[in-house]
């Protein structure tokens, strides 16, 4: 049983990132985060608007949205990204590799990685025909 | 929003001190204010990010195209005292072994 659920669902493009930001600042500091949480958070639902953006929607998004479900239980906050973008999973992305030199660098590849590093538990599942990605931080006192 | 203050300490190299945030939104206006210097030839770079408090893949994503860009031209990009947040994404990455980190903007100009 959750103490709150909040929705918002916003029109799939990149001028729209901080407000996602913002919507999961405020779920996080209402769950008892930090600085810390909250910045590891907003920077989670970052990339992975921003993937959807950019990969899903490919910036042209003819009116597709993304919805944001945040739910504060008594043990963690759970933040729901849901879009309208063909089936994908991006947890089957290869992880990068952090040792690579300069020149073996491609552009991009860590948003994934980042969100795994920073939330305790990533999920993904279709939701009526949305991807749903599900992101899990143990709140403060949980933890 | 993102601020970038460009100038030259030395006849060697170019500061390049940004404030703000840098997010998907603005990280092509980051890159683009970083890639200026490089063709207008000034490839010997320090950017001091003490004033960038949150910078995700997106920011680091234009840091390593322009280091790439710099030492084609034979240059380099020095980073100068990163927040500790800035410096914990730049570490997750392996960031911190590609780039010369400086604890002070003086020791970054310096280091060229």
């Amino acid at each position: 049983m959750s103490e709150r659920e909040r929705r918002l669902t916003l029109p799939g493009k990149i001028e729209q990132v901080r407000v996602a930001c913002d919507f999961v600042v405020n779920a996080a500091k209402a769950a008892g985060f930090g600085d810390d949480g909250i910045f590891q958070s907003q920077l989670a639902v970052e990339e992975i608007f921003t993937n959807i953006v950019e990969h899903g929607y490919e910036h042209d998004n003819d009116n597709k949205t993304i919805e944001l479900i945040t739910e504060i239980t008594p043990d963690k906050l759970i933040i729901s990204i849901l879009d309208e973008a063909p089936h994908f999973n991006p947890l089957q992305l290869d992880t990068p590799d952090a040792t690579a030199s300069l020149w073996e660098r491609e552009r991009g590849g860590w948003g994934v990685y980042f969100v795994r590093q920073y939330m305790d538990k990533v999920d993904y599942k279709l939701d009526n025909d949305r991807n749903r990605l599900i992101l899990e931080k143990k709140r403060p006192q949980a933890s | 929003m993102i601020e970038i203050n460009v100038t030259d300490p030395n006849d060697a190299v170019t500061l390049v001190e940004v404030s703000g945030r840098v997010d998907s939104m603005n990280a092509n206006e980051f890159g683009a204010g970083l890639t200026t210097q490089i063709t207008n030839g000034k490839v010997q770079l320090v950017l001091d990010l003490s004033s960038v408090e949150y910078m995700s893949s997106a920011g680091l994503r234009e840091i390593v195209t322009t280091l790439k860009k710099a030492k084609k031209a034979a240059g380099d990009l020095r980073l100068a005292q990163p927040s500790q947040r800035v410096r914990e994404v730049l570490e997750m990455a392996g960031l911190d072994t590609i780039f010369r980190i400086y604890t002070t903007q003086a020791d970054a100009i310096n280091s060229f």
